[in-house]
Formats: structure tokens, C-alpha cells, sequence
């Protein structure tokens, strides 16, 4: 790992229309990813993972919002401050995506070889029989079977596992400096996923990639993360090494949907169960978002926002209990 | 808890779907073998679980439970009566008696009734109690689920997920039922509320003494909710056991897969990629002799040429009887 | 494992609804379209109480005379008067009766028979529903105008019979929408847990799958009163629909065709009425289908 993060987000600020007025969607999210390493980015559905992601490449329609504050530099430039046409530069080149659905992400009416190439030719430059060499590679890198026949098959001939993998193919065409992944094994079989997963690391290992890996599957974050960052209603409330994050969740949510899922290997007479649901952005609680779930809530939980708290080298909490509420 | 008899047996059970084509779409070309020869049976009390990759015949076993299709061939039997024989009062009766829950709680309810109504109507339709026991018993169910009574006038695009399928439930509740099928009962919902409805439905089960039939692909979820567990691939069972034994020394070479890809929460466990080879096949074409043979990592000729049977093992477990579990087992055994 | 779906989805905990949430809806209701829908309503049921005059009172004394804003007009005859001195707005106001009501029973009828259809071959599906929507197809494939002349000069203009002739011409489109629609309704979760409950099919069609065809029963309908109202007039003008002297705009269409130099008005204002009319209705049904469409309802 080297030390300088290849993609840096600082303070990104997303705010979508909602009704008459606006709701932030992604709420002063900062973290950094350096290369060769996969930082997760876990919670519940809503809380504004995809969105961050859709803001990192600035692919945000401007009907559903915009991203009102923040820098994410990539490689040492901020993307915010670039036109447009030097965004599409960056986009798929240096930065690219992956997403949950299989099917459309990918173009049904074209074949599969032919989506691969346009990114290839696009971002490489190549023609003629290197672009088709570079085509089969970039399947077979990805582990298709016998992929000089699978060029010309349409998306809707393939499983969902091998369309993931194509998709993955388009997206490393650059090849890139930080792939970020959003939930693309939410689809798949446990035994699909776990293919994909193990195909991702090789990738990683082999090219320095960092990952940016958008789940709400904890054991997918223990398997595959160095860091992991957890998500809720917009906020990162805390974000620690893989390890430590486990051991020592310190965020109350962290703790309590820690417990909340079942293990494999372990007995529980009863699952642990966060009361209540995860709040609407549009009518966010003062204070801690948590608080109304939280069983550590105090007055000043509801009244201010918790300060970010440091837990120790690389993990930090925002958290009011962590600050002593305030004392 | 659990008495002798089974409360629900199906025997050799099969689906077949015809499968048309030619020019006009009116030529049968085939057949998609959803399922195709299961046996088990569950008990007053228990949960049996069923676990396999997508396509393996799963919806369609709950589908056959629940005789919303009639099998191909085979026997379903409820306490002890065939579902294909039963007379309107015993049809009745089976209506009463055998729920579900489905996964999807945004098509499950009808979004044009209330929630007392959805609640109420398995009652309505089974006559029981009157109008006015029936608000009372509307109250009590929501209650007993986590919702407020007060809710009862609301419609279902008021609530969330988790709250649907609360709804969901105590509508399957409201008939007292002996057997709630549940098709991946907790996969739509968030992470922070599956846990609120996994124990609602341990709750439930231990109070009213319910069965259930859960589907379900997360492991650790199934190892935490049964008592026994099926392995489903291509429309058999390729294993059975209690849920610990399996999960403890899962013995068919498919089991082991599945296993291994389950990721744990335990960080450092590396990543076991499983050794399968390529994808679950179509069922229209179903492999030769043992159906897993294309993709199982200790393959061998014999595997492809004969079918082999499920073999009780030990009480309560049934495995596939292959090579390589042959060879597990004695291996076991020394 | 999946999300859960709809990422919007709305959180409702209280029973009760926000009293904004009332306003919002209110104003965004399409209040000219529906307001112009409710004034011709009123026209049509009051049309005695109204209409200065009965509709085919003739007054030759007054023949022809203009609007009164133009010279020679009278507020009188605030529209002017036709060529047997009939009041041009009080036929416009009695032609909404007519016009109204014929268009109102013929949709109904349509629907009526092309619901019908469509449940029975959504519901019950195999041979029953390959036959019925081959029929359905082959209505939908004749030229509706030409053929609707036709049937008119066969059966002779009446108002049963433009009733008859437009229902039989538009069942098929509500029978295909009810047929998709209630295939896809019968495959959702719901229905299969109301026969998990024991629902007989009877039941599950009138309470399950029904009340969700409405919504868009609605919106094809109040798309089609607009062109059941063209083609009423178009019957009208050609003389194969309302039969004269009954006020339907097509026939006082007709009436001011020979004039159009000198006495336009006898034509323009029916037309307008005409004009107006399936613009309201096509308006406010765009809405209520913009309104049931959830993509297009989160702006
Ligand atoms: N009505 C039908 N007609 C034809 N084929 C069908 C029908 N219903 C199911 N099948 C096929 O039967 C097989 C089993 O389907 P089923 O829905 O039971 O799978 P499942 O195990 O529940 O999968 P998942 O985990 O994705 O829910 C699949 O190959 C499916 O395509
Ligand atoms: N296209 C959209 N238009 C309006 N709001 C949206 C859209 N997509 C997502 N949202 C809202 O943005 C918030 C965050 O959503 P998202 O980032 O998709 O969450 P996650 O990926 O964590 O599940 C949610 O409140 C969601 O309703
Ligand atoms: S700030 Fe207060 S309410 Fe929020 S998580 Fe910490 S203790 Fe709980
Ligand atoms: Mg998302
Ligand atoms: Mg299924």
C-alpha cells in the first residue's frame, strides 16, 4: 500500500429536490482510498451510499440534484472543478463503476465484445486486430470462459454472474486507478458472489486498484475490506479499520447492527434487533440521526449534532457517548 | 413439541412445466423439471429450511405446499390427508390451516385495501368470528406483530418495508395456522430490520407452536432459524439434515460449496473460493446421473452414469449417495 | 439478499395525513381542464334552465343574425342565430347534453364490454383468452371512421345506434389494457396469498383485481370521452349520427357548413365546444395518468 490515497473525498455535500425544498442525501462524507486497497462502505438502503458514489463521478442528474460542497480529488485533481469534457476524461479511464444489476447496465441490444471494445477503443486508443486482441483479454482477464466465442454473445445469453463479469471488464478497460463497486454481488448466488469477490481481489492484487466497495453485507466486509466506513442518513458516523471495526465497533449503530446479524459459526438463543426504522431525510431529527434508535441517547444527543470523535490510530466515531455527552 | 406423526409429507413430488416453441409457440419442446422428485416432511413445531442457488426449485416447492399449482406426479399430504383428494370442507380447512409470507413486501398487499382489511380477509373468507371479534381480533394481531391498532385504517404505501412484512405476517397469523410458509421472508428488508422480523417469527413460533417452511439464501440466518435444513440443486435434495449436524460437517460435496461461499463475519477468515466450476445448469437439460456432477470438484466417471439415491445416514439426515459422500463418510468413521 | 425496493418509499408512522400534503395535492390538481369539464357538466344537466331558448325554436325574423359584438348583432342572441333563426348558443348548450351523452353511454358501453373481456381472458387465460383477443385485434385493425359511417347509413342516425356503433368500436382497446393489466395483478403476491387465504376466484376479481383496473379504467376513459366525441360529431356532420334537428355540436356544425363565408359563427362555436371538450378531458386525463405513474409523480 502506498501511502499517498490515490482518490481523496473530502466534505461532499449532495443535495437532492425533494417536494418544494431539498434534502441532503450525502452529508459532509470524507474518507481516503490508497492504492491496492478496498475500503467498504456499509448501511441500510438509503442512507446515501449509491448516491456518494453517483457524486464521486458527478453523475448525478441535474433533475434528481447536485453535489453542493466537497472535494474528491483523484490522482491529485479535484473532479469538482472540472468542465465537463474533462470529467469524460477521467470517467472509466482513471474512475469507473460497477453496479447491482447486471442486466441494465449493460446495452441489450449490442454484443457483449462490441461493449467491451468501445471501451477499450475509447480509452486506449486501439484499432483493428489489437482492439479484438485486447477484447478477448480483457474478457479472459476476468476469468469468461473460452471468451473468443463469448464476444459475440448478446447480455441476455449470459447469467448474471458473467454479465457482472463483463461489466467488470468495461469497467477495468482503462484500466483504472479506483474502481468503485456498488453492491455488484447483491444479485448474485453465494457461490457466484464469491467467484466475483475472489476475481476482484486477484485484479487488485495484480494492478494496484483501489476499491471503493459499496455492500450491506458484513461478511462481504469482513472477507474483502482493509477499512470500512458505515453510513447512516448521509453522515459517515464511523470509519475504522476492518479489524478494529469488529472488535471495537465504538458508534453505537456500528455496535448494534453488528449484533444484529447472525454468524455462521456462532449460537445465539436471540438476535439483538435495533428498534424502530432508519429516518427519512426529508424529516431527519435534531441532533444525532441515530438518537430516536439509539439506546445511549441522551438529551444532547437530540438537541446538537455529535462531535467526530478520533478512536484510535485511522478510526473515528461520531458519536456523543464517545465525547462523554459533552461534559 | 414436536409429536410423531408429520404434520406435512411430501412423497416423490414433482413439477414439470411444458415448455413451448416452434414457429407458432404451440409445439410442447420440452419440459422445465422445477422439481423433480423431493421428499421430506416437517413437524408440528419446526422449521424446515430450504436452501440452493436462485432457479433451483425452491418458490416452486412453496408453491406446491401451498397448492397454488398441483405437482406433476407425487404426493403432498397434509395432516395425514392427500392435498390432490381433498372434498371443499377439507380444501377449507387446509386454507385455514397453511400460510405464507413472501419476500417482496411491496406486492404482497393489495394497495387499494386497508391494513385491517388485508388482516381480516383470510378470516372473512374462512367465516370465522364476527364482524365485530374480528376488529377485536385485528387489534390483537397488530399488537401482537409490533404495529398500533390505530394503523388499521392506513394503507400499505404508508409503511415501510419492515412494516409490511409485520403486516404480512399477522394476516398469516390471523386464521391460527399450523404451517406459515416462508419464501426469503427477510431478503427485501434492511439489514437493521431483518433481525426485528426473524425474531418476531421465533417468537411467534415458540408462543402459538407453528411450523414453518422458510426459504432462505443467507446461511447463518437459516443455521440461526431451523431445526432442519434441506439442500436443494436442480430440483432434488441433495441433502438433508438437522440444521447444527449440516452446518457442522456439511457431507454433500454441493452442501460444501454452498458453505464455503457463505461469507462469515469473522474478519481474517480468507476468502474460500468455492471449488465449483462454472454455473448451476439449466433445468430443462438436467446432467446425467448425479445432476451435480458437472461442477463438483471430486467428480468421478461412475458420477455421470447413475442417479444416486438419498440414503438416511443417520436419524433425521439423508444425504445423496455418491462416491465421494461414501468416501467422506468412512473416512468419518476411522 | 436484496434492498428494498423504491428507495423513496414513503415513511408514514402517524395515521394522520400531513395537512400540507392535502394543499400540495390541491394545487396541483389541473383546475382549468377540470373546471371546463365541470362547466360543461352543468351545461349539459341545465341545459333548460340555461339555454335562453329551446334549442329548436324557430324564429325566422331573426335569421342569420351575428354575434352581438359584431354589427347587427343583439345580446338577444349573444352567439347570433342560424339560418331558421335558432339561437346559436342555446344549441351549443343543449349540444353539450347530446354530445355529452352520447359520448358518457358509449365509453361506458366500451368499457363495460372490453372490462369484461379483458378480465375473463386475463384471469382465466388458454383458449378462452387467445380467442377473445383475436377478436379484439381484428376491431382494433378496421378503420374505425369508415366503418363507423358505414354501420351509421346501415342502421340509420340515431342515438342508440352512434351509441352502439362507437361502443362496439372501442371496447377493444379497454379489453387489451384490462387484459395485461389483469395479468399482471394476477401474478402478484397478493392474489396468490388471497387463494393461500381460500378466496374463490369471484371473490379475488372483484376484490382484488378490480379495484386496481380502476385507476386506469379512469385514464383510458377520460381519454377516450375526447375521441368518442369526435367521432360522434363526425358522425353528426356526415349525417349518419344525431339526426337533425337535435342539437349535437357535430350536426350545428353541419348546419353552418354551407355558411362558412357569411355566417361562420353558426359553425366556429360548436366546433370550439367540440375542441375544448376533448382537450379538458384528454388534459385531466394525462394527469390522473401522470398522477398513477410513481416514476413520474417524484419530481
Ligand atoms: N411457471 C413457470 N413456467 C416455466 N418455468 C418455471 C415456472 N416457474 C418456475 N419455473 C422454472 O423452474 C425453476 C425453479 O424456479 P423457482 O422459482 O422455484 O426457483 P427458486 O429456487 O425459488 O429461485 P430463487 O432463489 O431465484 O427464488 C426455474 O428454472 C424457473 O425458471
Ligand atoms: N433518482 C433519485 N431521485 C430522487 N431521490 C433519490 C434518487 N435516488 C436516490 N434518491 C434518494 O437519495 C437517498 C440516498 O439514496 P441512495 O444513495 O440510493 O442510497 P443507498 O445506495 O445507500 O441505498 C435516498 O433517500 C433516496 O430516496
Ligand atoms: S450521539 Fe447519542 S444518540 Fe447518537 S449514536 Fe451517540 S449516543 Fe447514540
Ligand atoms: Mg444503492
Ligand atoms: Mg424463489
Amino acid at each position: 500500500m502506498s501511502s499517498a490515497p490515490v482518490l481523496k473525498v473530502e466534505g461532499l455535500v449532495t443535495e437532492l429536490r425533494s417536494g418544494g425544498g431539498s434534502v441532503r442525501a450525502v452529508d459532509d462524507v470524507s474518507f481516503e482510498i490508497n492504492a491496492g486497497e478496498t475500503l467498504g462502505l456499509v448501511g441500510e438502503s438509503g442512507s446515501g451510499k449509491s448516491m456518494t458514489c453517483l457524486s464521486i463521478l458527478r453523475l448525478i442528474p441535474s433533475s434528481v440534484g447536485r453535489v453542493t460542497g466537497g472535494r474528491v480529488v483523484l490522482e491529485g485533481t479535484d473532479l469538482m472543478t472540472l468542465d465537463e469534457a474533462q470529467m469524460r476524461h477521467h470517467r472509466g479511464r482513471r474512475i469507473s463503476i460497477i453496479l447491482q444489476d447486471p442486466m441494465t447496465s449493460l446495452n441489450p441490444v449490442l454484443r457483449i465484445g462490441d461493449q467491451v471494445g468501445e471501451a477499450i477503443k475509447l480509452y486506449r486508443g486501439l484499432e483493428g486486430p489489437a482492439l479484438r486482441d485486447a477484447i478477448v483479454d480483457g474478457l479472459r482477464a476476468m476469468r469468461i470462459p473460452a471468451p473468443e466465442q463469448r464476444v459475440s454473445a448478446y447480455p441476455h445469453e449470459l447469467s448474471g454472474g458473467m454479465r457482472q463479469r463483463v461489466g467488470a471488464a468495461i469497467a477495468m478497460a482503462g484500466p483504472p486507478a479506483v474502481l468503485i463497486a456498488d453492491e455488484p454481488t447483491t444479485a448474485l448466488d453465494a457461490t457466484v458472489q464469491s467467484q466475483l469477490l475472489a476475481l476482484l481481489k486477484d485484479v487488485q492484487r495484480e494492478t494496484g486498484l483501489a476499491i471503493l466497495f459499496v455492500t450491506h453485507d458484513f461478511g462481504i466486509v469482513a472477507t474483502i475490506c482493509d477499512r470500512v466506513a458505515v453510513m447512516y442518513a448521509g453522515r459517515i458516523v464511523e470509519l475504522a479499520p476492518v479489524a478494529e471495526l469488529f472488535a471495537n465497533p465504538r458508534h453505537p449503530y456500528t455496535e448494534a447492527l453488528l449484533r444484529s446479524v447472525p454468524d455462521l459459526d456462532v449460537d445465539v438463543e436471540r438476535l439483538y434487533s435495533i428498534e424502530g426504522q432508519p429516518p427519512a431525510l426529508d424529516d431527519l431529527p435534531a441532533g444525532c440521526s441515530f438518537a430516536p434508535r439509539c439506546a445511549y441517547a441522551r438529551d444532547v444527543c437530540r438537541e446538537r449534532g455529535p462531535p467526530r470523535i478520533e478512536a484510535g490510530p485511522l478510526h473515528h466515531a461520531s458519536c456523543w457517548k464517545l465525547a462523554g455527552y459533552g461534559d | 413439541m414436536a409429536t410423531d406423526a408429520p404434520l406435512l409429507e411430501l412423497t416423490d413430488v414433482r413439477k414439470h412445466y411444458a415448455v413451448s416453441g416452434g414457429p407458432l409457440g404451440l409445439k410442447t419442446v420440452g419440459a422445465v423439471r422445477a422439481v423433480d422428485g423431493l421428499s421430506f416432511s416437517v413437524r408440528a413445531g419446526e422449521t424446515l429450511s430450504i436452501v440452493g442457488e436462485s432457479g433451483c426449485g425452491k418458490t416452486t416447492t412453496a408453491r406446491l405446499i401451498l397448492k397454488l399449482e398441483e405437482p406433476t406426479a407425487g404426493a403432498i399430504s397434509f395432516e395425514g390427508r392427500r392435498l390432490d383428494t381433498l372434498d371443499a370442507a377439507g380444501l377449507r380447512h387446509f386454507r385455514g390451516s397453511v400460510q405464507a409470507v413472501f419476500q417482496d413486501p411491496w406486492s404482497s398487499l393489495n394497495p387499494r385495501m386497508t391494513v385491517g382489511r388485508i388482516i381480516a380477509e383470510p378470516m372473512i373468507v374462512q367465516a370465522r368470528l364476527s364482524r365485530q371479534d374480528r376488529q377485536d381480533r385485528v387489534a390483537e394481531l397488530m399488537t401482537q406483530v409490533g404495529l398500533r391498532r390505530e394503523q388499521a385504517e392506513l394503507y400499505p404505501h404508508q409503511f415501510s418495508g419492515g412494516q409490511r412484512q409485520r403486516i404480512a405476517i399477522a394476516r398469516a397469523l390471523s386464521v391460527d395456522p399450523k404451517l406459515i410458509v416462508l419464501d426469503e421472508p427477510v431478503s427485501a428488508l434492511d439489514v437493521s430490520i431483518r433481525a426485528q422480523i426473524l425474531n418476531l417469527l421465533k417468537d411467534l413460533q415458540d408462543r402459538l407452536g407453528l411450523s414453518y417452511v422458510m426459504i432462505a439464501h443467507h446461511l447463518a440466518t437459516v443455521r440461526h432459524m431451523s431445526h432442519h435444513v434441506a439442500v436443494m440443486y436442480l430440483g432434488q435434495l441433495v441433502e438433508i439434515a438437522p440444521g447444527r449436524e449440516l452446518f457442522r460437517r456439511p457431507l454433500h460435496p454441493y452442501t460444501q460449496a454452498l458453505y464455503s461461499a457463505a461469507l462469515s463475519t469473522h474478519v481474517g477468515r480468507p476468502l474460500s473460493e468455492p471449488a465449483l466450476k462454472g454455473e448451476i445448469p439449466s433445468p430443462l437439460n438436467p446432467p446425467s446421473g448425479c445432476r451435480f456432477h458437472p461442477r463438483c470438484p471430486h467428480a468421478l466417471a461412475e458420477c455421470s452414469a447413475s442417479e444416486p439415491a438419498l440414503v438416511e445416514i443417520e436419524p433425521g439426515r439423508r444425504v445423496q449417495d455418491c462416491s465421494c459422500v461414501r468416501r467422506l463418510i468412512s473416512a468419518a468413521a476411522k | 439478499m436484496a434492498l428494498s425496493k423504491g428507495s423513496g418509499a414513503p415513511r408514514l408512522a402517524a395515521g394522520k395525513g400531513h395537512p400540507l400534503g392535502l394543499w400540495h395535492q390541491l394545487r396541483e390538481l389541473p383546475l382549468v381542464p377540470m373546471g371546463a369539464i365541470a362547466l360543461l357538466l352543468v351545461m349539459a344537466i341545465a341545459a333548460p334552465l340555461l339555454a335562453p331558448y329551446p334549442p329548436t325554436e324557430q324564429s325566422l325574423l331573426d335569421r342569420l343574425m351575428p354575434p352581438f359584438w359584431i354589427a347587427g348583432g343583439d345580446l338577444l342572441h349573444p352567439l347570433g342565430t342560424d339560418h331558421y333563426g335558432r339561437d346559436v348558443l342555446s344549441r351549443v348548450i343543449w349540444g353539450a347534453r347530446v354530445s355529452l351523452s352520447v359520448a358518457l353511454v358509449a365509453i361506458v358501453v366500451a368499457g363495460a364490454i372490453g372490462t369484461v373481456v379483458g378480465i375473463i381472458a386475463g384471469y382465466f387465460g388458454g383458449f378462452i383468452e387467445i380467442a377473445l383477443m383475436r377478436v379484439a385485434d381484428a376491431f382494433l385493425a378496421i378503420p374505425a371512421v369508415l366503418v363507423a359511417i358505414m354501420l351509421g347509413a346501415t342502421l340509420g342516425p340515431s342515438f342508440e345506434n352512434v351509441v352502439a356503433v362507437i361502443g362496439l368500436l372501442y371496447w377493444p382497446r379497454y379489453a387489451r389494457q384490462v387484459r395485461g393489466e389483469t395479468l399482471a395483478i394476477k401474478g402478484s403476491d397478493y392474489v396468490k396469498l388471497a387463494r393461500v387465504a381460500g378466496c374463490s376466484s369471484t371473490r379475488i376479481l372483484a376484490t382484488h383485481i378490480f379495484p386496481n383496473l380502476v385507476p386506469s379504467l379512469l385514464v383510458l376513459a377520460s381519454l377516450q370521452v375526447g375521441a368518442a366525441i369526435i367521432l360522434e360529431a363526425t358522425l353528426s356532420f356526415l349525417g349518419v349520427g344525431i339526426p337533425p334537428p337535435q342539437p349535437a355540436w357535430g350536426v350545428i356544425v353541419e348546419d353552418g357548413r354551407g355558411m362558412l363565408a357569411s355566417a361562420w359563427w353558426i359553425s366556429l362555436f360548436p366546433g370550439l365546444a367540440i375542441a375544448i371538450t376533448v382537450l379538458a378531458f384528454n388534459l385531466t386525463g394525462d394527469w390522473i395518468r401522470d398522477r398513477l405513474d410513481p416514476k413520474l409523480r417524484s419530481r
